[in-house]
C-alpha cells in the first residue's frame, strides 16, 4: 500500500526542491495536504482556472475542501495524461481497475466539482457500467439511496415495469 | 460561478485553512512525500458511510450517467426512490438496442409489446431527445411496422432530434417513415434495410453532416433528390443499396465517402471528387478494374486515406489497377486493403517475374499501410514489395494473416524472410507480420 501511494506521489509534478516556485499552483485537499501542480494541470480544472483568472493569477493556492488527498492524485493523474494527449482505452482500463466503487463515486463528484468535462464523461460511463443490469437493491446500496416508497407503491411500480427486470443480475453479497 | 464563491469564501474569510496550507508546505521541505501521506490519516468524510450525494447532483450531471444506460436499466431507475421516479425522463439519448427486444422473446407477439413500450417511453419523456437509436436484431420475429415508426418519428421531430439511427435488421424492408423528412435539425442519420422514397414536401436536411445508408432500395430518383438537400454533408456511406444510377456530389462539401461496388448495380459518381479525403470502397463484385471509370484516376489527388475491402488479388490486372490507383493518389497517407475470401490461389510468395515499375518513390506521402490477407492471395506480396520500394515516408506496413491458414511455421518464416529481403525506400519503415 505504501509503495502504491509513493508511486502515485512521484507521478505528480511536485517540486520539493523549489516549493515556493511561483509558476506552480498549490491545490489543497480537504484534509489539508498540498499538491503542487503545473498551471497547465490547473487549466484542465475549470473551477480552479476560473478562480485563478478571477484573481488575475495573484492567488496560486487553491483550497478544495470537497476533495480528499486520497482522491486528488487520481484527478491530477488523469489531467496529466489528458494534457499529454495520452488518454487511451488502455490507460482508462488500467485507471479504472485501481478504483473501487466508492472511489469511482468520489472521483465523479470531484470531477463535477472541479468541472473537468473529460473526466466526468469517462466516469459517467464507468458508473453506468457498474450499475448496468444490477438490481434495484444493489444500486440503492451503491449510491446510498434511501427507499422512500411505501411497500405498496413499490410493488405497484415493479408490476408496471416488470419488463425491466428480465435478466437482471442476481445480487452478490460481496460485490460492494 | 457558485464554485468560485465557495473558494473565495475559504481563502479570504477564514485563515484557518490557509494556516493549514502553510503547515503542510513546511512539511514538504523536510519529509519525502510518501511519509507525509502516511503520517496524515485520510479524512474519511463521506467515505464508506454511503451518504447519498449522487442523488443531490443537478439533473444534467445525473443525465451524464443515465445516458450510458440501456433502456431497461434506465427505466428501472424510477424504482430507486421518489427522487429518482421521474429523473430518467429528461435523458437526451434513448437507445433501443438488441438486448431490449430480446426481453420479450417469450411472448407470443413480442413485436406488439415492445412497440407499445417504445411508444409509452416516448410519451413519458419530457424534454429534448437529441439521439434516438433503434437497432433490431437480425431476426424476423422482431418486426417494426411503418405505422409505429412513423408515429415515433413524428414525436421525435418535435423533440429537437439531431441524431437518428434506424437499423431494421430484419432484412424485411419497411418503407422509410415519411416523418423523417420533417426532422430538419438532423446532423446524423443512419438507415439500414428500408425502401426509400422522398415526399414532395421535403425541404432538405440543412444541418446534416453524416448520412449512412445501407441496404436501401431507392425509388426512382430518391437518392438524386435526397443528396442536393444536404448541403453541409461531410460523411456519406451508400453501401449495398440499389435503385440509383449516379451519386451526385457536385455541390457537396463531402470529405469522406464509403461506397460498395456491385456487379449488377453500377453507378457513376459525377465527374469530380473535389475534396474527398477519405474513400472506403467495399467490393461486392469480382474485380474492381472493370469499374475503373467510377473513380477517374485524375480525381484521386486529394485522397489522404483509402480503404479497399474484399479485393481479389489473384488476378494480375487487379494488382496493376490498384498500383495505378496508388500512383494517382499521390497525396495518400494511409492505405488499408483486405483481400477477398478466395479459395483459388495457392501461393503467397511474390512472383519474381512481376515488375511493378514507376518513377522512384512515387508514393512519397504514404505513411501507414495495412494489408489484410484473408486467404492465400497470389499478388499480396507483390503489392507489399511495391509499396515498400516506393514509399519514402513509410512508417509502418502491417501484413495480417488469417488464423489457421498460414500458421505453419515454415510458411511464416519464409514470408518474413521475403519481407526482410525487400528493398525499402524508407529507412524508418516498420514491417510487421501478424496473425488474426
Amino acid at each position: 500500500m505504501a509503495e502504491e501511494v509513493s508511486s502515485q506521489m512521484n507521478s505528480l509534478s511536485i517540486s520539493e526542491t523549489n516549493p515556493s516556485s511561483s509558476a506552480t499552483i498549490s491545490l489543497v485537499s480537504g484534509d489539508d495536504i498540498v499538491f503542487k501542480v503545473e498551471p497547465t494541470i490547473a487549466k484542465e480544472m475549470e473551477t480552479v482556472q476560473s478562480f485563478i483568472d478571477e484573481t488575475d493569477g495573484k492567488i496560486t493556492t487553491i483550497p478544495l475542501p470537497n476533495i480528499s488527498s486520497h482522491d486528488l492524485p487520481y484527478v491530477i493523474e488523469y489531467c496529466e495524461k489528458s494534457i499529454a494527449g495520452k488518454i487511451t482505452k488502455e490507460f482508462e482500463a488500467e485507471f479504472v481497475k485501481k478504483l473501487n466503487n466508492e472511489e469511482v463515486k468520489e472521483l465523479f463528484l470531484a470531477a463535477n466539482y472541479l468541472n473537468i468535462k473529460k473526466l466526468l464523461d469517462f466516469l459517467s460511463q464507468v458508473i453506468a457500467d457498474r450499475i448496468a443490469n444490477k438490481s434495484v437493491e444493489y444500486v440503492r446500496r451503491y449510491f446510498g439511496i434511501e427507499n422512500d416508497f411505501t411497500p405498496e407503491e413499490e410493488a405497484k411500480l415493479r408490476e408496471e415495469l416488470a419488463w425491466t427486470f428480465t435478466g437482471v443480475d442476481p445480487d452478490d453479497e460481496d460485490e460492494n | 460561478l457558485s464554485f468560485v464563491c465557495v473558494l473565495r469564501h475559504f481563502s479570504f474569510s477564514f485563515y484557518a485553512p490557509i494556516a493549514g496550507v502553510i503547515n503542510a508546505q513546511l512539511q514538504w521541505k523536510f519529509f519525502p512525500s510518501h511519509l507525509i501521506l502516511m503520517t496524515q490519516p485520510y479524512k474519511k468524510d463521506n467515505h464508506g458511510d454511503h451518504i447519498d450525494r449522487i442523488s443531490e447532483l443537478p439533473g444534467n450531471v445525473i443525465d451524464c450517467i443515465l445516458k450510458h444506460l440501456n433502456v431497461q436499466d434506465l427505466v428501472r431507475t424510477s424504482i430507486w426512490s421518489r427522487k429518482w421516479r421521474y429523473m430518467w425522463i429528461s435523458v437526451p439519448r434513448i437507445e433501443f438496442e438488441e438486448g431490449f427486444y430480446n426481453l420479450f422473446d417469450n411472448l407470443d407477439d413480442p413485436a406488439s409489446e415492445f412497440s407499445r413500450i417504445i411508444t409509452e417511453i416516448l410519451f413519458l419523456h419530457n424534454g429534448p431527445i437529441n439521439e434516438f437509436i433503434i437497432d433490431l436484431p437480425p431476426d424476423s420475429k422482431h418486426k417494426i411496422t411503418f405505422g409505429c415508426l412513423n408515429k415515433w418519428i413524428l414525436f421525435l421531430s418535435r423533440k429537437d432530434v439531431k441524431y437518428i439511427s434506424l437499423d431494421n435488421s430484419a432484412k424485411d424492408h419497411v418503407r422509410t417513415p415519411s416523418n423523417l423528412f420533417s426532422c430538419r435539425g438532423l446532423t446524423y442519420f443512419k438507415l439500414n434495410y428500408f425502401n426509400m422514397s422522398i415526399p414532395p414536401s421535403f425541404c432538405g436536411f440543412k444541418s446534416l453532416l453524416h448520412l449512412h445508408l445501407q441496404f436501401i432500395t431507392f425509388d426512382s430518383g430518391a437518392l438524386e433528390s435526397l443528396l442536393p438537400g444536404c448541403p453541409l454533408l461531410e460523411e456519406l456511406s451508400i453501401v449495398y443499396c440499389s435503385g440509383y444510377k449516379c451519386i451526385d456530389l457536385s455541390s457537396s462539401t463531402l470529405t469522406e465517402l464509403t461506397v460498395s461496388i456491385e456487379e449488377s448495380c453500377v453507378f457513376r459518381l459525377n465527374k469530380s471528387l473535389p475534396i474527398i479525403q477519405r474513400l472506403n470502397v467495399e467490393l461486392v463484385c469480382e474485380m474492381l478494374y472493370p469499374h475503373a471509370d467510377i473513380f477517374p484516376l485524375s480525381q484521386l489527388i486529394n485522397l489522404k486515406y483509402l480503404s479497399l475491402d474484399d479485393v481479389n488479388l489473384d488476378k494480375r490486372e487487379e494488382l496493376l489497377y490498384i498500383v495505378s490507383v496508388l500512383k494517382s493518389a499521390s497525396n495518400l497517407v494511409e492505405f488499408d486493403i483486405a483481400t477477398y475470401y478466395s479459395m483459388a490461389s495457392k501461393r503467397l510468395a511474390p512472383d519474381p517475374s512481376e515488375k511493378l515499375e514507376c518513377s522512384v518513390c512515387c508514393l512519397s506521402e504514404l505513411q501507414e499501410v495495412n494489408i489484410r490477407v484473408r486467404r492465400k492471395s497470389k499478388h499480396a506480396m507483390s503489392l507489399a514489395r511495391f509499396i515498400l520500394a516506393k514509399s519514402s515516408s513509410l512508417k509502418s506496413l502491417t501484413i495480417r494473416l488469417p488464423f489457421g491458414i498460414e500458421s505453419d511455421a515454415l510458411i511464416l518464416s519464409s514470408i518474413s524472410r521475403d519481407l526482410l529481403r525487400m528493398e525499402r525506400a524508407s529507412q524508418k519503415a516498420q514491417v510487421e507480420l501478424t496473425h488474426g
